[in-house]
Order: structure tokens, then C-alpha cells, then sequence
């Protein structure tokens, strides 16, 4: 038992290499993006730099941060800290495999299987709310809206394609951050859906086509709109009538995190619920899920954790020598 | 039509006929060759088509095979069997094995047909497929319409169940019919096969789409109708070498058709070996009509030559030429015909001397018989009177003088008649060369009119009555007046004794077509066919006195002025001699 406890116990040194899809946006926590439909996934946030100093920064590419002797709190364990940015999900999968990673994002789909491969993965809180965003003049567009709320299916989309991994809901703050969330109606009814897409005009439909999470999600929409009498028609352009966007809650504190995203600032739950209610209508936006963000980790990767929100805790990152 | 070019068109044209007609029959036969090896050629193509459908059913069917016998369809199996089954873990599954073994199309299928997993529609996991599946799952291979984002698209299929315990689930694998497929039979066939499909009516080739092509429209029509292979010819431009003969196989399923194969073999190489052949043939034939053409005009010539002397001889023998002789060398036909003309033309000369000698003795005859009777006649009165002196002076010497005197009256007048018939025969033996000089005919008739004119109107002779029709002018000709107005003369005497009754002299003057003719006609009692035919004959009279040498010299006349002259008439219609002499050319 000593021996395990001296293997176990934290060591200084080491470089972790972190792979990303999106961006490290700034390494301020007050800056967080003004339009939040827009940021989705692309930006991680560093909240903190904490312990480490920048030492070399690619935009768009690149990361490399070092430990600080003189950090306030002690010098981190990790050495270095180099973060690949804007890696696709199949060159993230090859580095972790290769090892040229050490922590990389792993999509949903993909969840089961690395787990069964015996992958470790640690997954954040739900912390990314996947919406439709309607836009434009139409006049049925509420209609639309409300119609394809009632046709999209979303058991099955967390079931299968999200491999049930975050939350239904019909809310854009988490159940656990809000305590509200299931008061917003996520049930499938198909026959109402008919009823008020009846005849309608087809509507432009627009998502990340970079994205692994978001293609499938809206190809099964599309399936389920089809169902329903509503035809979405992929479209490239600046301004479709729908979105498949992703919304980033980028606080702890409900209210906090409800004025970011937009909505009017409410003390109490009451409060909250008809401020978001009025955000989601007044935007049009229909919330789907909330997700979380799972990462794949080495065997030596050591206490990594991600805050409520995402962000990560580099500080406690320590790596397990492999060799003997 | 000459005969020699009658000959050369009759050749020219069995030549022409025969080359035509072997060119046709070698057109014919040459394009059914064609047919027939188009046909061959056709057939090989269906037949690499047939192999290449029965591979691809072949690879389909084993890649399939392959997925239905991979762990993880094994595990949905095994799911499938489960109270509550929870395929979410295999929706991505089906495009892992598409990609896996290069199938284009991949559905794991719950028994009801229901979507576990679909490689090419990995969202529509729980609904039902929409594959064109129905009721052929029992079968191995089949054709399939497979709806796309792009529209409907026709694969080869093939099913395999996988059965673990009481559930089975169902993998379905297809590849697409298209132009990749199109592109492999055009590579192995080198033919140009197009595609198709009846969901959206449009055609691609291996390159791609094609629209629908007008020129394939009644092909397509036809199998849309019978369900059954067809074949047509299409010339996709104005040139006939690029036109393709295209058969259509149909693709059913069941009892719907998916579309067709249009299998195109270019007739580009067919087409320009038969313009090769034609135009091969039309050298050949023209220069066979060519050669025929003169080649029959060499035969023509070598036949037509001894015609043509033949004709020649002929028409120097119409000519008055009786010595023509025709020299034909060969011994056939032609040669015989030369030899009998020959022979013919000697012994027309023959028959001439005899006749002319035959009518030199008749006409020695006629004028010793003419003579006979000319000088019998005064000589019988001579006797007469000199017998009648000598029997006065012997028996009536007192009326001696007066008898005598009587008598020598007598032998007088028969002597003057002697010596007139003795000079018309001299006259005509003697008759001069006439003496030639401008003459206006018409003038010349009038002066020998009034010759006459106290002889029409003397009392005691029965009247003629002249009618006289002149041209005024073109009747200038070179005569001897006198000889010419002698034969006038003899003419209007001749007249006036045939209207012993009295009558109509009719004299007239015109001039035609370079001839100055003059007619003297009379209204009596016309000459039979025979009189006219021997009116000219020397001594030949219809007179009861008469020398017959007054038309006999008309003629001679008429002759030494380069003239000729005729007689026409009916008996009891007159007769109307017409002397034609030619007109002067400086008048």
C-alpha cells in the first residue's frame, strides 16, 4: 500500500498537451463573447491563467504555457502546458492515439465506444445548450417555430445520437443551475406539429457544418420536420430562417448567467423564469439540450477537472511518470 | 437516232445496268454483314453488360455477407433479441461497415423494415425504410431505387438476415447504378452506356448528366410501355457517323421499372467502312459505266464502220454513183450484207447497160418505126402521083399537062413534108449549147403570149382563153432566150392541141426557195399516170401526128439550163407542165 500511495501521490514536472476544436478565446474571465449564439463552441475560455505565464501564442493555432516559480498560490505541477487549437474531431482522435495528446475533446457519438475501449473521459456539467434559432420576416415564423418545437424528437436525439449523455430541456439554464428548467415543455407532438406547419412554405436551415456534435443533431431534425410536414432545406447563407446554434452558459450564478445571455436581470426564480421565458420568445429560440464536454485522457493525465462551466483547472493537473 | 448511237446508248446502258446492279448487290449484301455484325456486336455488349450485373450482384452480395457476419451486426442481433432493445450505440454501425467494405448504401433493419442503423441516412434510425424493399427480402439480388438527397437513385442490392435466437435483424447493402458503373462497362466494352431513370426522367453517362436526350425519347417511350429490351438507332448529329445503336434493358423491380440501360455501340466505324464502300463502289461503277462506255463506243465503231460504208455506198449508189463498192474485210453478217450490196450495185450496172442498150435498139427502133412512118406516109402519095402520070401518059396523053401539072403540085407538097420532118429530126440532133444571159422569165412569157394572141382570138378556131398570173419581180434566171422561148413555144402549142374544144391556158410565174418556176397549164383532156410518166420520152407522142420529139427537146432544153421540169394532170382535168430553173443569183 505505501508503494501505491507514493505512486499516486502528485509529481511536479511534465508537459500536457491539450487538443481543442475551437479557440482559446482570451485568458480574461470578464471577457466573455457579446453575442452568445455566435460564440458556440468555437472559444474555450481559460478562465485563469493562475500559476503559468504565457510563454508563446499562435491565434487560432496555438498555446504554450509554463509554470510560474513565483505564483502566489506555489508553483503548479504541471512544466508546461501546450494547447493545439482548431483541431478537427478526426485529428484529435489520431493524436490522443498517437499520443501526441494528452487531453482531447471526444464527441458524444463516440462516448460509448471509448468507454468500452476502456478510454478514461471526464465529462463537465451541462454547460452548452443546443437551440434553433429562427431569424426573419415571415410571418409564420412563431408558427414555424412553435410547430417544429412540437416535431423534433428529442428522446431519441439524447438516446442515440447524444448517447443520453446531458439534459432535455425546453430551458436555456440547466435544471441544475435554475431549478425551473422542466417547467418549459419538451414533449413531441406530432399531430399539433401537422396541424400548424400545414401548408407552410419550406424554411432555410443552417448549423456548423464544421461541427461533429451539431450534423447529425440536424439531419435528425430534418428527419423530423420531414415528419411533420416541414421541409427544412439546408442553406449556406448569412441569414437563414433557422439555426442549429449552440449557446455557452458562461456563469455559475443563474442570474448572472441569464444576463449574459441576454436576458433581464431578475433576483428571484420567479423572476428568472418569466425573464427567460420572455429571452427565449423574444429571440425565438427553441432550447433543445444542454450538453456537456467530454474529454478523452491519458492514462497519466492526473486530477483534471473542468469548473460548471467549462473551464478548466489547470493548476491541479499533475502527470504520472510511465516509467517505472 | 443513228444507229451507231443507238448502239453506243444500248451498250453504254448494259454496261451502266450491270455495274449499277453489281454495286446493289454488293450494297445489300455489305450492309447486311454489317447488321449482322452490328447485331453480334450488340449482343457481346448485353452479354458484358449481363457479366458485369452479375458481378457487382456478386460483390454486393458477398460484401454484405461480410457486414452480416461482423461482430458488431452480431451484437445488434443479440440487442435486437433483448425485452428492451436499445440500439443507440449502433446508429453510426452501418456507415462503419459501408465504409469498411466500399458499399455505397448500408441499412441494419429491425424485422418491420424499421432503420437501426443507415450509413447513407444515419438520422432516420427508428423510422421505417424507404428503400424499394417490398416483399424481396427472401431474395439474394435484386434491383433497388434508393431515395437521395439528390432524388432517387437505382443500386444493385442484396439482403442477408441475421437470425440469434427468436429476433432477426435484416442487413441491406447496395451499390449505385451509376456513372462510375457506366463508366467500367464503357471501359470493358468500349461501348457508350448511358443511364436511365424513370424517377425524375433524366440520363447520365459516365461523364455525367445528360438531360434527356430527344433522340432517346422513343426508345425510352418504348420500354416505359413494354417493360421489355428494345433497340433503335440514334444519330446524335448531322453526320451519320455519329450515330449509335442504342438497346435499352430495363431495369424492373417486381412489376415497377426503375429505369433503363442505354447501351450504346457506335456505328461510327460501321458507317464510315460503308461510305468507304460506297464511295469504293461508286469509283469502281463509274469507272465500269466509263469503261463500258467506251469500250461500247470502240465495239460501236468497229461495228458501225462497215454500216457506215454500207450506208454510204448506199447513198452514192442514190447518188447515181453505181460503181460504189463497199470493203468489208470481216466474214460475218455484216461482211455478207457488204458482199451482197456489192453484188447487188454490179448487177444494177448490168441491169442499166442492158436497159440502156435495151432502150438504145428501142429507140433506134421507134425513130426507124417513127421514120417508116413519117416518110411512108408522103411517100405513098408520091407513088401514087407518079403512077397516076406515068398511066396518063400512057393512056390519057391529051390530059398529060393538066395531070402533070396537078402532080408535080402534088410531089411538091409531099416533098415539102419530107423535108420538114427531115428538118425537126435534124433540129433536134443539132440542138446548140444555149447561150446564157440574164432573162426576166415573166417578160420571156409574154413575148411567147403574144405569139400566140392572134391564134386565140382568129375566127374559125375554137377559143382558148389565157390566164396569165406573173411575179413582178424574182424571176430573173440565166437562159438562152431563144432556146428557152422555143421550149415555151412548144409547151403552149402542146397546150392549144390538147384543147381541140378550146379552153384555158393558164401561165404562171413565181419564184421559191431560190428556183424560178413556170407553169403552162391547160384545161383539156389530161394525161393519164402512164402519159406523164413517159410524156419526155423521145418520140413518144399521144398526137395522132406528131414527131413526140416537141417535149423531147422542152426537155433538153429545160436540162442544158440546169432546170428540170414535170407534168401533172388527171385525164379530164388538163395537164400543167411546171419547168423549174434556178434563179439568178445577182438578181
Amino acid at each position: 500500500m505505501a508503494s501505491l500511495d507514493a505512486a499516486r501521490r502528485p509529481r511536479y514536472g511534465g508537459t500536457l498537451r491539450i487538443d481543442v476544436s475551437g479557440t482559446i478565446r482570451s485568458l480574461d474571465a470578464a471577457d466573455v463573447p457579446s453575442d452568445p449564439l455566435n460564440a458556440a463552441m468555437k472559444e474555450n475560455i481559460l478562465r485563469e491563467v493562475g500559476p503559468f505565464r504565457v510563454t508563446a501564442w499562435e491565434p487560432m493555432k496555438m498555446v504554450v504555457l509554463e509554470a510560474s516559480e513565483q505564483a502566489p498560490g506555489g508553483r503548479p505541477y504541471l512544466d508546461r502546458v501546450e494547447i493545439q487549437m482548431g483541431r478537427a474531431a478526426r485529428d484529435q482522435a489520431l493524436d490522443f492515439e498517437l499520443g501526441k495528446a494528452d487531453v482531447a475533446e471526444l464527441p458524444l457519438a463516440e462516448l460509448r465506444r471509448a468507454q468500452q475501449n476502456g478510454v478514461r473521459v471526464s465529462a463537465s456539467q451541462p454547460y452548452l445548450v443546443v437551440a434553433l434559432a429562427f431569424a426573419g420576416s415571415r410571418a409564420d415564423l412563431d408558427r414555424m417555430r412553435q410547430a417544429l418545437a412540437l416535431a423534433i424528437d428529442r428522446p431519441a436525439i439524447h438516446n442515440v445520437l447524444l448517447q443520453k449523455q446531458g439534459d432535455i430541456s425546453g430551458a436555456l439554464l440547466p435544471q441544475w443551475l435554475s431549478g425551473y428548467a422542466f417547467l418549459f415543455p419538451v414533449a413531441r407532438d406530432l399531430n399539433t406539429a401537422k396541424e400548424l406547419a400545414a401548408s407552410a412554405a419550406p424554411l432555410s436551415f443552417a448549423w456548423d457544418r464544421q461541427s461533429p456534435l451539431l450534423r447529425p443533431i440536424a439531419e435528425r431534425i430534418m428527419v423530423n420536420a420531414a415528419e411533420a410536414g416541414i421541409t427544412l432545406r439546408p442553406a449556406a447563407g448569412p441569414e437563414p430562417d433557422v439555426r442549429l446554434a449552440i449557446l455557452r452558459i458562461a456563469s455559475e450564478d443563474p442570474a448572472e448567467a441569464l444576463t449574459l445571455l441576454g436576458g433581464k436581470p431578475a433576483a428571484d426564480p420567479l423572476k428568472m423564469y418569466e425573464a427567460e421565458r420572455e429571452l427565449v420568445d423574444s429571440r425565438r429560440l427553441v432550447p433543445l439540450f444542454q450538453l456537456p464536454v467530454v474529454y478523452e485522457l491519458a492514462p497519466n493525465v492526473n486530477s483534471w477537472t473542468t469548473g460548471a462551466t467549462g473551464d478548466w483547472r489547470l493548476e491541479d493537473v499533475w502527470l504520472e511518470s510511465t516509467k517505472p | 437516232m443513228m444507229f451507231r448511237t443507238r448502239l453506243l446508248a444500248v451498250s453504254s446502258l448494259t454496261a451502266a445496268g450491270a455495274v449499277a446492279l453489281v454495286s446493289g448487290v454488293v450494297s445489300v449484301a455489305a450492309r447486311r454483314a454489317f447488321d449482322r455484325i452490328a447485331t453480334e456486336r450488340r449482343k457481346a455488349v448485353v452479354d458484358q453488360f449481363q457479366r458485369e450485373v452479375d458481378w457487382q450482384y456478386g460483390d454486393v452480395e458477398y460484401k454484405v455477407q461480410r457486414v452480416a457476419a461482423s461482430d458488431a451486426v452480431l451484437q445488434i442481433a443479440i440487442e435486437a433479441n433483448k425485452p428492451e432493445p436499445d440500439f443507440s450505440a449502433f446508429v453510426g454501425e452501418a456507415r462503419t461497415q459501408a465504409d469498411a467494405q466500399a458499399l455505397e448504401f448500408l441499412d441494419i433493419l429491425q424485422p418491420d423494415l424499421t432503420i437501426i442503423s443507415s450509413a447513407s441516412e444515419q438520422a432516420r434510425f427508428g423510422y421505417p425504410s424507404d428503400w424499394l424493399i417490398g416483399d424481396v427480402v427472401v431474395m439474394k439480388h435484386f434491383l433497388i431505387r434508393i431515395p437521395t438527397n439528390v432524388g432517387y437513385v437505382v443500386a444493385f442490392a442484396a439482403v442477408r438476415p441475421v437470425s440469434v435466437g427468436d429476433k432477426s435483424i435484416l442487413v441491406v447493402g447496395a451499390r449505385q447504378l451509376d456513372s462510375g458503373f457506366l463508366a467500367l462497362i464503357s471501359h470493358t466494352s468500349g461501348a457508350h452506356p448511358m443511364l436511365w431513370l424513370a424517377d425524375g426522367n433524366q440520363v447520365v453517362d459516365a461523364w455525367g448528366d445528360v438531360g434527356e436526350p430527344p433522340k432517346l425519347a422513343a426508345l425510352i417511350d418504348t420500354v416505359r410501355h413494354t417493360h421489355r429490351e428494345a433497340s433503335a438507332t440514334v444519330q446524335w448529329k448531322a453526320d451519320p457517323a455519329s450515330a449509335d445503336s442504342v438497346v435499352a434493358l430495363p431495369l424492373v423491380h417486381g412489376d415497377n421499372l426503375l429505369g433503363a440501360l442505354l447501351v450504346g455501340t457506335s456505328l461510327r466505324e460501321q458507317v464510315l467502312l460503308e461510305r468507304s464502300i460506297l464511295w469504293t463502289g461508286v469509283g469502281v461503277a463509274g469507272g465500269g459505266i466509263l469503261l463500258g462506255v467506251l469500250m461500247g463506243y470502240w465495239t460501236t465503231l468497229r461495228v458501225t464502220r462497215p454500216v457506215a460504208q454500207l450506208v454510204s455506198g448506199v447513198q452514192s449508189v442514190a447518188g447515181g454513183d453505181w460503181s460504189a463498192r463497199v470493203h468489208v474485210q470481216s466474214r460475218d453478217e455484216i461482211g455478207e450484207l457488204a458482199a451482197a450490196f456489192n453484188k447487188m450495185t454490179e448487177q444494177l450496172i448490168e441491169q442499166r447497160d442492158r436497159a440502156i442498150q435495151a432502150e438504145r435498139v428501142a429507140a433506134w427502133r421507134e425513130l426507124a418505126r417513127r421514120l417508116a412512118h413519117e416518110l411512108k406516109n408522103p411517100l405513098f402519095p408520091l407513088q401514087i402521083t407518079i403512077e397516076n402520070l406515068q398511066r396518063a401518059r400512057a393512056q390519057h396523053p391529051e390530059d398529060f399537062d393538066e395531070i402533070f401539072r396537078e402532080s408535080t403540085t402534088t410531089l411538091l407538097a409531099e416533098l415539102g413534108n419530107l423535108k420538114t420532118i427531115v428538118g425537126q429530126f435534124s433540129d433536134f440532133a443539132k440542138m446548140p449549147q444555149p447561150e446564157l444571159q440574164a432573162v426576166n422569165a415573166s417578160a420571156l412569157v409574154r413575148e411567147v403570149l403574144k405569139l400566140f394572141e392572134a391564134q386565140f382570138q382568129a375566127e374559125g378556131r375554137p377559143r382558148i382563153q389565157p390566164v396569165v398570173e406573173l411575179a413582178e419581180s424574182g424571176v430573173e434566171i440565166s437562159a438562152d432566150p431563144l432556146q428557152l422561148s422555143r421550149a415555151l413555144r412548144n409547151l403552149v402549142l402542146n397546150a392549144m392541141d390538147a384543147m381541140p374544144e378550146g379552153g384555158t391556158l393558164r401561165l404562171r410565174t413565181e419564184s421559191a426557195d431560190g428556183m424560178v418556176r413556170i407553169e403552162v397549164g391547160d384545161s383539156g383532156q389530161g394525161l393519164s399516170e402512164e402519159e406523164c410518166a413517159r410524156l419526155f420520152t423521145p418520140y413518144y407522142t399521144t398526137k395522132r401526128h406528131g414527131t413526140g420529139l416537141g417535149l423531147a427537146i422542152v426537155q433538153s432544153v429545160v436540162s442544158d439550163h440546169h432546170g428540170r421540169i414535170s407534168v401533172s394532170g388527171e385525164p379530164g382535168r388538163g395537164a400543167t407542165f411546171t419547168i423549174e430553173l434556178p434563179a439568178r443569183r445577182d438578181a
